[in-house]
C-alpha cells in the first residue's frame, strides 16, 4: 500500500492542529477546586464560582473506580473524568459561563450518581 | 488495587485480542517477515499515548472535554475502517490459499507493511490515551500508595498473556476454521467499537441523543466486576447504551456478518458500511492485484 507522503503529511499535521485548537490551560494547585469522591459523598471544596476556566482536582477516597461530570443544563456533559480509581487523584478542568451545574461523582461508573449542585456566577 | 487490576485488563483487552489474531494470521500464512512492522505500530501507538499522557497530566495543558471525546469518536471510527479492511483482506488472502495446490502459500496480494503497522498502531492507540492518562495518574498516587499503578500495570500485563494465549489457540487451529472464527470474533468487537464512538461523539454533542437510552440493566450488572470487565474489553458492552449505539451495533454487525459469511465463490465483496472505504488501501500499492 502506496499512499503519497505528501498526503501521509498533510493528515498528520491535520490531526495535530485539531489536537491543539483543544487544548486549553489547568490552573495552578493554589486555585484548583478540591472534589473528594467516596462511596457515598461528593464533596465540593467551592460552590460558587467564578465563571470561566475551573479545574477541579478529583480524589477517589472511595474503594471503588469512579468517574465525575459536570453537567450543565438537560443533563448536557460540560467534562468529565473516567477511570479514577480508588486512591488516586485526576484534574478535571471545564469552561463554565454563568449559571447553575451539577458535579456528579458515580462510583462504579453507574447511574445518575451522586449530585452537588454549583453556581457560576460573578 | 483489584479495580485498577480490572481497568489495566479491560483497556488492555481488545487492543491484545486484534494484535494476536493479526500476529496469528502473518505467522499462519508464513508471512512472519511481516511482523516486524505490526510491532513497530504497537510501539508506536504506546510511545505516543504514554507521551501525550505524560503533558497532560504534568503539564499545564489540558484536553477540552470535547476535544477529547471527538478524539475517541474518530480513533475509534478508524478502528472499526481498519479492521474492517483487515478481515476482509484475510478473507480473500483465504480465498486465494485454498486455490493453491499442495499448500505452497504463494498469495499474489502483497500487503504493505504500512497498511499492517497503521492497524496495529490505531488497534492500540485508540484507548491508548486514555489508558495512558489513568496509568500517570496512578503513578504520580505512589506518593500515597504503589497500590494503584501495580493493579494497573498487572492488570494490562494479563491482558497481554491472554492476547497471547488467544494467539497460541488460534495458530494451533486449522486454516479454514481459524479465518471463520477469527473473521467473526473480529466483527463483533469491531460493531462494539464503533457503537463506542458514536457514544463519544454523542458525549462531546457533534451527534445528539446521549441521553435517549435503549436499555438500562444497571440495576443488576456492575460494570466493574470480573464479567462487566471482560464484557466491556472484549465487546465494548454498555450496560446502558443510546439508541443509536445499539442502532449502529446492528447496523454494522448484520450486513458485516452477511458479506463475510456469503457463499465462497462471490465476487469480491465492498467493506460493510464502515465510514473508511478500505478497499483503497489494498487496490492503491498492490503489485499484482488479485482478481478474485
Amino acid at each position: 500500500m502506496r499512499t503519497s507522503l505528501p498526503l501521509r503529511a498533510a493528515a498528520g499535521a491535520l490531526l495535530l492542529v485539531a489536537v491543539a485548537a483543544g487544548c486549553s490551560s489547568k490552573a495552578d494547585d493554589a486555585d484548583k477546586v478540591a472534589v473528594t469522591a467516596t462511596e457515598t459523598a461528593c464533596e465540593v471544596a467551592t460552590t460558587d464560582l467564578a465563571p470561566g476556566s475551573t479545574t477541579f482536582s478529583v480524589t477517589n477516597d472511595g474503594d471503588q473506580v469512579t468517574e465525575v461530570y459536570v453537567y450543565g443544563e438537560g443533563d448536557r456533559i460540560e467534562g468529565e473524568v473516567e477511570n479514577v480509581g480508588p486512591g488516586t487523584s485526576r484534574d478535571l478542568t471545564v469552561d463554565l459561563d454563568e449559571g447553575t451545574y451539577e458535579v456528579a461523582c458515580k462510583p462504579g461508573m453507574t447511574g445518575d450518581g451522586i449530585r452537588t449542585e454549583i453556581t457560576v456566577g460573578s | 488495587m483489584f479495580s485498577n487490576y480490572l481497568i489495566g485488563l479491560r483497556e488492555g483487552l481488545e487492543a491484545a485480542l486484534v494484535v494476536g489474531i493479526l500476529v496469528a494470521y502473518l505467522v499462519k500464512t508464513g508471512r512472519k517477515e511481516k511482523l516486524a512492522p505490526i510491532w513497530i505500530g504497537v510501539g508506536f501507538a504506546i510511545a505516543v499515548s504514554l507521551g501525550f499522557g505524560a503533558v497532560l497530566t504534568y503539564g499545564s495543558s489540558t484536553l477540552t472535554f470535547e476535544a477529547q471525546e471527538a478524539f475517541g469518536g474518530v480513533m475509534s471510527i478508524l478502528a472499526v475502517g481498519f479492521v474492517t479492511w483487515m478481515i476482509f483482506w484475510m478473507r480473500r488472502t483465504a480465498r486465494s490459499m485454498k486455490s493453491e495446490l499442495h499448500g505452497k502459500l504463494e498469495s499474489a496480494i502483497a500487503l504493505g507493511p504500512l497498511a499492517l503497522a497503521v492497524t496495529a498502531t490505531i488497534a492500540v492507540g485508540r484507548e491508548g490515551l486514555e489508558t495512558a492518562l489513568f496509568l500517570w495518574t496512578n503513578i504520580e498516587a505512589t506518593g500515597q500508595s504503589a497500590q494503584p499503578i501495580v493493579g494497573a500495570v498487572l492488570g494490562l500485563l494479563t491482558a497481554v498473556v491472554l492476547g497471547y494465549l488467544i494467539y497460541r489457540q488460534a495458530v494451533a487451529i486449522d486454516l479454514a476454521r481459524f479465518f471463520t472464527i477469527t473473521g467473526a470474533a473480529l466483527i463483533v468487537v469491531a460493531a462494539g467499537v464503533l457503537a463506542y464512538g458514536f457514544h463519544d461523539l454523542q458525549e462531546a454533542g457533534i451527534l445528539p441523543g446521549l441521553t435517549t437510552t435503549a436499555y438500562d440493566i444497571t440495576s443488576w450488572y456492575s460494570a466493574d466486576s470480573w464479567y462487566g470487565t471482560l464484557l466491556k474489553g472484549v465487546f465494548n458492552f454498555s450496560p446502558n447504551p443510546t439508541v443509536l449505539e445499539v442502532v449502529v451495533w446492528f447496523a454494522y454487525l448484520v450486513p458485516t456478518m452477511f458479506l463475510f459469511f456469503r457463499g465462497s465463490r462471490s465476487t469480491t465483496p465492498a467493506p460493510a458500511p464502515a465510514p473508511a472505504p478500505p478497499e483503497d488501501l489494498t487496490a492503491a500499492g498492490t503489485r499484482t492485484p488479485v482478481a478474485s
